[in-house]
C-alpha cells in the first residue's frame, strides 16, 4: 500500500528536500544546515546558535523538514505504550549518541514495531538526501581571493597606523629635551599624558578625552575587570567567554 | 581561519537565502573576526567564526524585515500621490 508518505519518502529526491529546507522557518534552517549538512555536533550548534541547552535543538533539523516536505501531522501508529520514549530516542538514536542500555531498548522496539520502524527508515532517508553534495553551498569562483583581498586591505591601514604612531613615540622618547607641544600627534599626545599624570593643570577637552581613554585602559587591566559582562545571567555570560567576541551577541 | 570559508559560506547562503547578500555577509564577520581574533580564548575557531556569520546574518535579517514593514506604506503614499 502506498499511503502519502512512502510516496514522498519513496521520491524523496534532492530538490523536493531542498525546497522544503528552503522554506523553514530561519531558526530551523540554521540548525538543519550546522547539524545535517555541516555536520556540527549538537554542542557545536548550541555554542553558535546561542542556545542555552545542546538538548533543546535536537530533532530540530527533521522537524524542519518533515513539517516543510509535506509529513506534518501524526505518523500512523504509535499506539503502543513504549512507543512515546522509543520517538522521544529516535533522533539521539541516529545520531548514536544513546548509551548502550536505551540503545538496544530503541533496537528492540524498532524490530516488534512497524510505525516506529517506518518513521526510523523516513529519518534515515531525510538525512541521507539532505547530506546530498547538491545542498552545500560552495563560494563561488574567486571570492576566496576576494575575501583574501579584503582582509589584507583591512590589516593595512591598521598597521600603517601602529607603525606611525610607534615612530612618533620613538621619536619623543629620543627628542626628551624639546619643549612641549613638538610634534603634536595624537600618539605623542597620549605618551604626554601618561607621562604628566592625570590631573594637569589647563586640560582641553582633548587632554580629558585621552585621560578618560588612558584611566579606562588602566581599569580593564586591574585583576578582575579584565572583562566586564554586563549580566548576572549565566547564558548571556558563558557563551560571550565562550567566543570571545568584540560584541555582545544579541 | 580561511579554511573555515565554505562553512561559513554555506551557512550564510542558507540564512539568507541570497547569493550576494551571502557574499557581503561573510566579508563582513571576516573582517570583524579578524579584527577581534587577537581576543579569542576558545577552543573552536570554526564555531567562532560561523557564530559570527550567524549574528552578521541575523543582523541583516531583522534590518530586511525593518525594511519590509516601512515599504509598502511608502509605496501607498507615492502612490496616492501620483494619482492626485
Amino acid at each position: 500500500m502506498l499511503n502519502p508518505e512512502r510516496l514522498v519518502l519513496k521520491e524523496a529526491d534532492t530538490t523536493r528536500v531542498a525546497t522544503g529546507a528552503r522554506g523553514a522557518a530561519v531558526e530551523f534552517r540554521e540548525v538543519l544546515v550546522l547539524r545535517e549538512i555541516e555536520g556540527l555536533s549538537y554542542k557545536e550548534i548550541a555554542t553558535i546558535a546561542d542556545i542555552p541547552s545542546e538538548r533543546s535543538c535536537r530533532g530540530w533539523p527533521a522537524r524542519a523538514g518533515r513539517l516543510q516536505i509535506g509529513l506534518a501531522g501524526p505518523l500512523g501508529g504509535g499506539a503502543r505504550d513504549d512507543c512515546q520514549e522509543a520517538r522521544s530516542l529516535l533522533h539521539a538514536f541516529l545520531d548514536d549518541e544513546l548509551d548502550l542500555t536505551h540503545s538496544l531498548d530503541v533496537q528492540r522496539h524498532l524490530d516488534t514495531c512497524p510505525a516506529c520502524a517506518r518513521e526510523h527508515s523516513a529519518q534515515r532517508a531525510l538525512r541521507t538526501a539532505l547530506r546530498d553534495e547538491a545542498l552545500y553551498f560552495r563560494p563561488p569562483e574567486g571570492f576566496t581571493a576576494r575575501a583574501q583581498a579584503a582582509l589584507r586591505a583591512s590589516a593595512e591601514p591598521v598597521g600603517a597606523a601602529d607603525r606611525r604612531v610607534l615612530r612618533a613615540a620613538s621619536r619623543d622618547e629620543e627628542g626628551s629635551g624639546c619643549p612641549p607641544g613638538h610634534g603634536r600627534r595624537p600618539g605623542v599626545l597620549v605618551v604626554t599624558i601618561l607621562r604628566l599624570g592625570p590631573g594637569a593643570p589647563g586640560q582641553s577637552a582633548d587632554d580629558l578625552l585621552a585621560q578618560e581613554v588612558v584611566a579606562s585602559h588602566i581599569r580593564s587591566l586591574m585583576p578582575g575587570h579584565l572583562a566586564d559582562v554586563p549580566s548576572s545571567d549565566q547564558h548571556t555570560v558563558k557563551p560571550w567567554f565562550n567566543g570571545r567576541l568584540d560584541f555582545s551577541p544579541p | 581561519m580561511l579554511p573555515q570559508l565554505g562553512a561559513a559560506y554555506n551557512l550564510a547562503r542558507w540564512l539568507t537565502r541570497n547569493e550576494h547578500d551571502a557574499q557581503d555577509l561573510v566579508q563582513e564577520a571576516l573582517l570583524r573576526a579578524f579584527k577581534a581574533f587577537h581576543g579569542f580564548r576558545g577552543t573552536d575557531p570554526r564555531a567562532w567564526l560561523l557564530a559570527i556569520v550567524r549574528n552578521a546574518c541575523y543582523t541583516w535579517l531583522r534590518r530586511g524585515r525593518a525594511q519590509e514593514v516601512t515599504t509598502p506604506s511608502t509605496k501607498r503614499s507615492t502612490r496616492r500621490t501620483g494619482t492626485c
